[in-house]
C-alpha cells in the first residue's frame, strides 16, 4: 500500500475540483503561497530596507519652530538721577515708548544717584573713568548732570562708555529719541532682518550696504600706489604707521572676528582716467580736477592689480595714491562741479574699501633746487585717520544722524565707543542668527522633499549643532548677555553654512522617480504578474477549504 | 580768417568746460556692488570651434569693460589652441579675417578640459565645493553680486550637452539657481544661452531677479555665422557675433541699456527668433545700463570725515621692538671638519 492517496482510486468533489486535482491543486497552492511568502512579505521589505539610502534624522519640527520664534533683545537700562519721582517718570515715560518695539525689550531701573559725586567730578571725562560707568555689555546707564551746562552746551551728551548724561531739564522725548536711533538703532536691524527674510519686498539701507558682509575673518589690504618712482620718493614706515594706527582699533574688534592686515607697495600703476585741468585763476591755482562720474573707473582697473583675493576671507582695501608733481594737485570734484570741501581727497566703496589722494606739497614741486626724485612725507594723521573713518563705516558703525541739542564726546584712540561696539554686536548676532534661521529652512526644505539624497553623519551633526546654537542664541538674548549669544550665533552661522555647503549633498546617488520605475518595472513586473494573478487562486482554495472544513463540521 | 578765429575760440572754450557725463535721471544705476560672470563652453573637439570662440569673445569684452580675472569663472573644454589641427597654435580667432586673437596671452580658465562636467557646474553654482578648492574655481558671490552666466553648446528641448557625455536639465539648472537664491548668492542674474532650442532652458526658471535672454526658441536651431576657409570648421555662431558687435561699441561708462541687448540680432540676421524672458525680473531692462552686468563699477561715496587720531597716540618708545638681526652670510666650509670633532681629552 502506497503511502499516499491513490489519485484515481477516490473520486471526491469539492465544490468545482475533483479529487486528484485537489490534491496536487494542494501542493501548486502550496507553491504559490511560499512564492508569495519569499517573493513579496520577505522580498519586497528586504529590496526596500537594503535600497535605502542612508539618512540621518533630522530636527524638521525644531527648525519649523525657529520661525515663530521672535529674536528679542533685553536690555537693561539704569537710570540715576537726583530725585527719585522724576527718575520714576522719566522711565514710565521711555517704558510707553519701548512697549511698541518690536526687537527690543527694555528693562527699566532706577536709582538715586550721590549728589557729591556729581558736583566733585572736574569734568566729564573724569566721571568716565570713575566707577560708576561699570556696565555689562548691551546696558546703558542714564545719568543726571546737574551742572551739565558748564561742561557742553548741549542737553544731552553721550559718553564713550555706556553712559548718557542729561541736564535736569531733559524731556523724555529726547532720551527717548537719543536710545532710539544713536544707541539701540532699531530701525538698521530691522531693515536688515527684513531685507534678508523678503529680500524682494525690502532693500538694506544706506548703512547696510555699506558694511561688510559677516563672515569669521577679514583681510584689510592697505596698498600705497606711486605711478612714477623716479619723480616722487616716499620713504614711508608704512608698518610702524598701521602698528600705530590701525591696529588698536582692530584690537578692539578682535572678538568678533579676525582681521588679518597685509600691506604693499605698487609702482607704475597709473590712474586710468584723465583729469581735467582748471588753469590758474584768481585766488584759485592751477590744479587738476577729477569728477564723481570718474571715481569709479579708478577702482575698476586698480583692483586687476590689487592682488586682493588671494584668500577667501571678503576683503577691506585701502589705497593711498601719490601723483607726481606734474599731475598734482589732484582734487576730487562733486557731480556738481564744486570742489570736495573738510581737506579730505579721499573716496570710499561698500564692500570694498577706500582710496586716499595724497598730493606731494606744493613747496616742494615748485621748489626747483630739489632734485629728482622728490622726497614726499607722509602727514599719517591725516591718512590714517581717514582710513579708520573708512574702515569704521565698513565694518558696520554706521554715521548717526543729529539730533538737536545732543552730542558725543569725541573718540578715544582705540577709535570705537563702548556702546558702538555694542551695536556691532547686535547687528552680527541679528544677522547670524537670520542668516542660519534661513539657511536651515532651505535645508530642510530640500532634504525633506527629495527624499532620496544621503545625509550622512557629519551633516546630520552640523544641523543639529546649528539648531542648538540658534535656540541658545535666542535664549541668551532673552537674559541679556550679548557676548555669549555672540558665540553662540558664530556657532550657529559657521555649522548651518558647513551643513548647506557640504559637498556630499550633492552626491549624484539618487534617480529621479521615472528612471527608477523605467530601470525595475523590465526586471520584476513579468517576475511579478504570475505571483500576484495566483493570489486569486489562493484566495478561492483558501475559502473553499474553509468551507469544506465547515461542511464537514456540520456534517 | 573770422572762421578759423571762431573755430580756435570754440576749442579753447571746449577744453575749460568740464566735460561732465550727466547721468539721464532714468537709468538708474542698481544697487548691486559687484560683478561676477560665469562662461561655460560645454562641447569639445575640433568641429566646435565656434563655441570656443563664442565664449571667449564674452569673455574679451567682460574682461575689457572691467570684471577682473578674480570674479570670472571660465570653464572651456580648452582643446582648441593647442589642438594639431589648429594652422594657428596658440590662437583662437572669431572672424575669418582674423582681426582679434581672443585666445590671446592672459587667458585665465579655471575648469578645463575635462573638468568641465554638469557636477562641477551645479557645485560651482551652489556652492557645494570641496574643501580645498581653489579659490579661483570658486563664485563667492554675495547679496550684492551681480552675475553674468553665459552658456554655450549643443542643446535641445530641456537638456544642454556637456562634452558629449551627459546633459543637465533646465529643471537642474533651475533648481540650482533657486539654491543660489535661498542663499542670497546673487544680487541678479543675467542668463544668456547660445545654443539650439535655448529657450527651453529659461523656461523653468522660479527664483526672482533673473533676466534671461536665448538665441532661439523652442523647436528653432541656432546657426553659426560663417566658416574660416583656412580651417575649415565655422568659426562663430551667429547671435554671438551681433552680440559682439554691439559690445565692442560699448566702452566701461557707456550709456546704452540692457533694452537694447536684448534687441540685438533681429530675426533676418539670426535666423532664429531671439527669446526674452523678463518676468522675473523687477526692473525694466530699458532703464537697466549695461555695465550693470558687463562691466565693474563700484558705487563709490564722498564726504567721509576723518578722525581726529592725534590724540593720544600710543608712543613708539614704549613699545618693545624686535630688533631685525643683519643676516650675516658666509661660505660653508669645504670639508665640514667642525661635524667631526670631538672634544679633547
Amino acid at each position: 500500500m502506497s503511502s499516499h492517496p491513490s489519485t484515481t482510486e477516490e473520486i471526491k468533489t469539492v465544490g468545482d475540483l475533483p479529487v486528484e486535482k485537489i490534491d496536487k491543486t494542494d501542493y501548486r497552492i502550496y507553491a504559490a503561497i511560499s512564492y508569495f511568502v519569499i517573493l513579496i512579505v520577505i522580498g519586497l521589505p528586504l529590496w526596500w530596507k537594503t535600497t535605502e539610502v542612508y539618512r540621518v534624522p533630522l530636527p524638521y519640527t525644531r527648525i519649523a519652530a525657529l520661525n515663530e520664534s521672535d529674536f528679542v533683545l533685553v536690555t537693561n537700562v539704569t537710570i540715576a538721577s537726583l530725585d527719585i519721582d522724576r527718575g520714576k517718570q522719566l522711565a514710565s515715560d521711555l517704558d510707553n515708548f519701548f512697549k511698541t518695539s518690536k526687537l527690543f525689550k527694555v528693562h527699566f531701573v532706577v536709582t538715586q544717584v550721590q549728589k557729591q559725586i556729581l558736583a566733585s567730578a572736574q569734568s566729564i571725562q573724569a566721571l568716565e573713568l570713575s566707577s560708576v560707568s561699570r556696565r555689562q555689555a548691551g546696558d546703558i546707564l542714564l545719568l543726571e548732570v546737574p551742572g551739565l551746562p558748564r561742561f557742553t552746551p548741549s542737553q544731552v551728551l553721550v559718553g564713550r562708555r555706556r553712559i548718557v548724561y542729561f541736564a535736569t531739564d531733559t524731556s523724555s522725548v529726547k532720551l527717548t529719541e537719543v536710545l532710539q536711533q544713536w544707541l539701540f538703532q532699531e530701525e538698521t536691524l530691522q531693515r536688515m532682518i527684513s531685507s534678508m527674510v523678503s529680500p524682494t519686498k525690502s532693500e538694506l539701507d544706506l548703512a547696510g550696504r555699506r558694511r561688510m558682509p559677516t563672515a569669521s575673518a577679514y583681510d584689510v589690504m592697505v596698498t600705497i600706489v606711486n605711478p612714477d618712482p623716479e619723480k616722487v620718493q616716499l620713504n614711508w614706515d608704512l608698518q610702524e604707521a598701521i602698528e600705530n594706527f590701525l591696529s588698536p582699533f582692530l584690537r578692539n574688534l578682535a572678538p568678533l572676528a579676525d582681521y588679518n592686515v597685509k600691506s604693499q607697495w605698487l609702482y607704475f600703476v597709473p590712474l586710468q582716467v584723465q583729469p581735467k585741468l582748471v588753469p590758474e585763476q584768481p585766488g584759485i591755482r592751477k590744479h587738476f580736477a577729477l569728477s564723481e562720474e570718474l571715481l569709479p573707473h579708478i577702482i575698476t582697473p586698480l583692483e586687476k592689480k590689487l592682488a586682493s583675493h588671494v584668500s577667501q576671507n571678503p576683503c577691506l582695501n585701502f589705497v593711498v595714491y601719490v601723483p607726481p608733481c606734474s599731475e598734482s594737485p589732484l582734487y576730487i570734484y562733486r557731480q556738481e562741479g564744486v570742489i570736495l570741501r573738510g581737506g579730505v581727497n579721499a573716496f570710499l566703496s561698500p564692500r570694498w574699501g577706500g582710496i586716499i589722494i595724497h598730493n606731494p606739497p606744493q613747496d616742494i614741486c615748485d621748489n626747483t633746487t630739489v632734485v629728482e626724485p622728490k622726497p614726499v612725507e607722509a602727514d599719517w594723521s591725516k591718512i590714517m585717520g581717514t582710513f579708520l573713518a573708512q574702515l569704521r563705516l565698513l565694518v558696520g558703525v554706521p554715521e548717526l544722524d543729529d539730533i538737536p541739542r545732543v552730542s558725543m564726546l569725541p573718540l578715544a584712540a582705540s577709535g570705537m565707543r563702548q556702546w558702538e561696539l555694542d551695536s556691532l554686536y547686535r547687528v552680527r548676532i541679528m544677522e547670524q542668527l537670520t542668516s542660519a534661521m534661513l539657511t536651515l529652512q532651505s535645508l530642510s526644505q530640500l532634504l525633506g522633499e527629495i527624499s532620496n539624497i544621503v545625509i550622512d553623519d557629519e551633516v546630520g551633526d552640523s544641523i543639529q549643532e546649528a539648531v542648538s546654537a540658534v535656540e541658545r542664541g535666542i535664549e541668551l538674548l532673552h537674559q541679556g548677555n550679548l557676548l555669549a549669544a555672540f558665540e553662540a550665533s558664530k556657532q550657529a552661522f559657521l555649522s548651518a553654512e558647513a551643513a548647506f555647503t557640504d559637498p556630499s549633498l550633492l552626491a549624484l546617488l539618487y534617480f529621479p522617480d521615472d528612471q527608477k520605475y523605467a530601470v525595475y518595472i523590465p526586471l520584476f513586473l513579468p517576475v511579478m504578474i504570475p505571483v500576484l494573478m495566483s493570489l486569486k487562486n489562493i484566495y478561492l482554495w483558501a475559502a473553499s477549504k474553509v468551507r469544506h472544513k465547515g461542511k464537514e463540521k456540520v456534517d | 580768417m573770422r572762421a578759423l578765429l571762431f573755430f580756435v575760440t570754440i576749442f579753447y572754450v571746449n577744453e575749460y568746460v568740464q566735460a561732465v557725463r550727466q547721468i539721464p535721471d532714468d537709468i538708474l544705476r542698481g544697487n548691486h556692488t559687484n560683478n561676477w560672470a560665469v562662461l561655460v563652453d560645454t562641447s569639445r573637439f575640433w568641429f566646435n570651434y565656434r563655441h570656443v570662440a563664442n565664449v571667449l569673445s564674452i569673455y574679451r569684452s567682460v574682461k575689457r569693460l572691467g570684471i577682473p580675472d578674480s570674479q570670472i569663472i571660465l570653464m572651456v573644454a580648452d582643446d582648441m589652441a593647442c589642438n594639431p589641427r589648429n594652422p594657428r597654435p596658440a590662437t583662437v580667432f572669431n572672424h575669418r579675417k582674423q582681426h582679434i586673437n581672443v585666445y590671446g596671452d592672459d587667458v585665465e580658465v579655471d575648469y578645463r578640459g575635462y573638468e568641465v562636467t554638469v557636477e562641477n557646474f551645479v557645485r560651482l553654482l551652489t556652492g557645494r565645493l570641496f574643501p580645498g578648492t581653489p579659490r579661483s574655481k570658486q563664485l563667492l558671490t554675495d547679496e550684492g553680486s551681480n552675475i553674468l552666466v553665459y552658456l554655450t553648446g549643443h542643446g535641445g528641448d530641456g537638456f544642454l550637452k556637456f562634452q558629449d557625455s551627459e546633459e543637465v536639465t533646465s529643471q537642474e539648472l533651475a533648481d540650482a539657481l533657486e539654491q543660489m537664491w535661498q542663499k542670497r548668492r546673487y544680487h541678479e542674474i543675467f542668463f544668456m544661452i547660445d545654443t539650439c532650442q535655448a529657450a527651453s532652458m529659461y523656461e523653468k526658471f522660479y527664483s526672482p531677479n533673473i533676466l534671461a535672454v536665448a538665441s532661439s526658441l523652442v523647436g528653432e536651431d541656432s546657426l553659426s555665422h560663417h566658416v574660416d576657409p583656412a580651417i575649415g570648421v565655422y568659426i562663430i555662431d551667429r547671435y554671438t557675433f551681433h552680440a559682439l558687435h554691439f559690445l565692442e561699441r560699448v566702452s566701461p561708462d557707456s550709456m546704452k541699456t540692457m533694452g537694447e541687448f536684448l534687441a540685438v540680432c533681429p530675426k533676418q540676421e539670426c535666423i532664429s527668433t531671439v527669446g526674452v524672458r523678463r518676468d522675473l525680473f523687477p526692473r525694466d531692462p530699458h532703464k537697466v545700463p549695461i555695465t550693470d552686468f558687463f562691466g565693474s563699477l563700484r558705487p563709490v561715496e564722498l564726504g567721509i570725515n576723518y578722525l581726529n587720531v592725534s590724540i593720544a597716540l600710543p608712543l613708539t618708545e614704549n613699545t618693545i621692538r624686535p630688533v631685525k638681526q643683519e643676516e650675516k652670510y658666509h661660505y660653508a666650509q669645504q670639508f665640514p671638519t667642525h661635524l667631526f670633532q670631538t672634544r679633547a681629552t
